[in-house]
């Protein structure tokens, strides 16, 4: 029983400081600071005399959970900054409800939300790709966890072309 | 009692581990699963696995843990690792889906083959805007999520109505947005 309360108390407290800090100002690079929060509640736990007593099979058994947690929320989360069109899209024809929307309205609302643009901006932006001569190259090797996708990917043989 | 205490004499390193050693189960399943039917039915696959980590974590809670009898702190022991095995197999998933589905995955990996690099039209032949729009729209309209009636768009299957609606009220509560384009 100890293991739950100490690591939902923790998630609830790294949970309340994170929406704290949105409030009063909205991190940058948001994932990040989200990732640090967490970290942060983690590391200040283990360092505290509230640890104290808790014998080292619990420690790690809420580590565990704590952080498979945390990473839960953090893949969650970038689904909330982020913005998905499919979801846009149901979440306007569910405010439509009868009346409904014609295909050009539904064309211009997607339109506004570009797949491939956004996500080269992006490539660009965290540095993995360049553009040069009107071609994109790519800049130098990419990130571990960027390599560690395409390493496991492969797994299950060629990515496939196209959206 | 506290079963992690009594446990921890005897078989702590499984006790620690079986929502790892379940999980480890599950990615193994998966892929044999994906790769036996040449990577066609990635979400049967996803399941397969998933539910072999289930099988194999109450194998272990309730033969090798041996808890002793039916106790709150053995339900609390038993949530925990429950718990701990449906947050990593959700972090897998996603891991997995990321490489799987995802656009800039895919763009960066067809930059990566091409040594002089692709150009904007390169891009456009795979990638073109008009034509992930339509492919949407139809898969949408495949699966019953939308339908058409007089040339007008109508919400068909409610399924993915309360999670848009949930994400966009998270968004709301967290960023004070409805989305990035308002």
């Amino acid at each position: 029983m100890r293991v739950l309360l100490t690591t939902f108390t923790l998630l609830a407290l790294a949970w309340m400081i994170h929406l704290i800090i949105w409030k009063i100002r909205l991190p940058k690079h948001q994932i990040r600071a989200l990732l640090l929060t967490f970290s942060a509640v983690f590391a200040l736990w283990i360092l505290t005399p509230a640890h104290g007593s808790t014998p080292l099979l619990d420690t790690l058994q809420i580590s565990l959970l704590y952080v498979s947690v945390s990473f839960c929320y953090v893949i969650t989360y970038s689904a909330v900054e982020g913005d998905s069109p499919t979801l846009s899209l149901m979440n306007l024809l569910a405010e439509k409800k009868e009346e409904g929307l014609p295909s050009d309205e539904i064309s211009g609302f997607l339109l506004q939300r570009p797949f491939v643009k956004a996500r080269l901006a992006a490539l660009m932006h965290s540095g993995l790709v360049r553009k040069e001569n009107d071609r994109y190259i790519i800049a130098g090797r990419p990130s571990l966890p960027f390599r560690i996708i395409l390493g496991f990917r492969r797994l299950y043989g060629p990515i496939s072309k196209g959206g | 009692m506290d079963p992690f205490q009594k446990e921890a004499d005897l078989t702590p390193l499984i006790v620690l581990a079986s929502p790892m050693i379940a999980l480890a189960l599950n990615v193994l399943i998966q892929i044999v699963l994906l790769r036996s039917t040449r990577g066609s039915h990635f979400m049967r696959s996803m399941i397969g696995g998933f539910l072999a980590g289930v099988i194999g974590l109450l194998v272990m809670e309730f033969t090798l843990l041996r808890f002793p009898g039916l106790s709150w702190e053995a339900i609390a022991g038993v949530t925990v690792h429950v718990l701990t095995y449906f947050a990593l197999s959700y972090c897998y998933f996603n891991f997995v889906n990321l490489g799987q589905s995802s656009i800039r995955i895919r763009i960066y990996s067809e930059i990566a083959a091409s040594p002089e690099g692709l150009s904007v039209q390169d891009l456009e032949k795979d990638y073109n805007e008009k034509a992930l729009m339509t492919m949407r729209l139809r898969r949408l309209a495949e699966s019953g999520d939308i339908v058409k009636r007089d040339g007008r768009f109508f919400v068909g299957r409610q399924r993915l109505v309360p999670v848009a609606r949930i994400v966009f009220a998270a968004k709301q509560f967290l960023l004070s947005r409805k989305s990035e384009f308002h």
